[in-house]
């Protein structure tokens, strides 16, 4: 069996989502971690390119890492003393040990391995699971549909996404829930009343000339006109 | 299909090679003598004071969720479009319900004021 170029393109493609996502989680920079997720958003774009699904491609491209990339990176720019901080993970070693058991399941599942698994003779595994004959596991006959896409297939899918037998509900839910997040956040992070705005700058104004004045008095310094001190206090 | 991402493909590795080969001649061939002053970051010849990362105004995170918002219709509203000749009327009022619940969002958004720049 020769290699194809969709092999090959597809094998390059692996590489680069596994080093972007290897990198996400063992970065300790947060927002280098960000920029490596939209590398790895892109691979996957590229996998669904593979798979004839030039939609999926661009909506992979638009929402991942046209918005959410984005939203990411906005909140790491958004947090305060971001960069400055060192995030710590000590749940690291047993999260990279489960994700290795999923990966064993994973390819135990989808994978050629066939394990036969005789249970009849262990006295309380037997009870437990009911086994009267050996289990087989793995080597699931999976039904792969080798079919290319149909040439239509952006149009069934815009059918089946208003069919009411279909995808509808989640279609319209979709829409509920981005109301639900933009209310969210706005409720949270909204622009504040101009009053609310003023009075807290007063207050501010009135801490720093509080600590300028402080100030003043720790170096023993004679008493700068008030123009000055608000001049000071405004910078 | 795939032909024509063949293009996107090429673009985008060439886009790679000219940055890659540029950055790693440059690496090999520039004599390499840094001092302080050098790895300054350049800031009009000026020294820079303090820490360059600042916090930015948590406005731009509403409006990036606006364009979420716009970004799922558009993308949504897309392959509907694509089967337009064959809609049945319950899926064009669908359609309208669809974009005028995401019309509420950004009506919310707007009266909440979150959408003005101060």
């Amino acid at each position: 069996m020769g290699i194809t170029v969709q092999q090959v393109i597809f094998v390059c493609l692996a590489a680069i989502v596994l080093g972007a996502a290897l990198f996400v989680v063992t970065t300790r920079n947060l927002f280098r971690g960000a920029l490596m997720l939209a590398l790895a958003f892109l691979g996957v774009a590229g996998f669904y390119v593979l798979l004839d699904l030039g939609l999926f491609a661009v909506a992979q491209v638009m929402i991942y890492i046209g918005a959410i990339s984005i939203l990411i990176i906005f909140s790491v720019m958004l947090t305060c003393g971001m960069q400055a901080m060192i995030p710590r993970n000590a749940q690291a070693g047993g999260v990279a040990i489960l994700a290795a058991l999923l990966f064993v399941l994973l390819a135990l599942v989808f994978g050629p391995v066939r394990l036969t698994l005789d249970l009849t003779g262990v006295p309380l595994l037997s009870t437990l699971f009911r086994t009267e004959t050996p289990r087989v596991v793995g080597d699931v006959p999976w039904r792969y549909n080798t079919q290319a896409v149909a040439e239509t297939y952006i149009s069934d899918f815009g059918r089946a996404l208003v069919d009411i037998n279909q995808f509808l509900l989640p279609f319209l839910l979709i829409a509920f829930l981005v109301d639900v997040v933009l209310a969210g956040a706005i409720l949270i992070a909204r622009q504040r009343k101009p009053a609310e705005v003023l009075a807290e700058q007063q207050e501010i104004a009135a801490e720093e000339a509080a600590e300028a004045a402080a100030l003043r008095t720790a170096e023993g310094a004679p008493a700068m006109p008030s123009t000055a001190a608000a001049t000071v206090a405004d910078h | 299909m795939r032909t024509d991402f063949a293009f996107v493909g090429v673009m985008m590795v060439t886009a790679a090679l000219l940055m890659g080969v540029t950055l790693i001649a440059a690496a090999l061939l520039r004599p390499k003598k840094p001092n302080p002053a050098k790895l300054e970051t350049y800031e009009c010849g000026m020294s820079t004071v303090g820490d360059t990362w600042v916090q930015f105004r948590v406005q731009y995170y509403i409006l990036a969720l606006v364009f979420v918002l716009f970004d799922i219709e558009a993308l949504l509203l897309f392959p509907i479009a694509f089967a337009f000749n064959s809609l049945t009327l319950f899926a064009v009022a669908n359609v309208v319900l669809f974009v005028l619940v995401l019309l509420l969002a950004l009506i919310y958004a707007w009266r909440k004021g979150a959408l003005d720049w101060e």
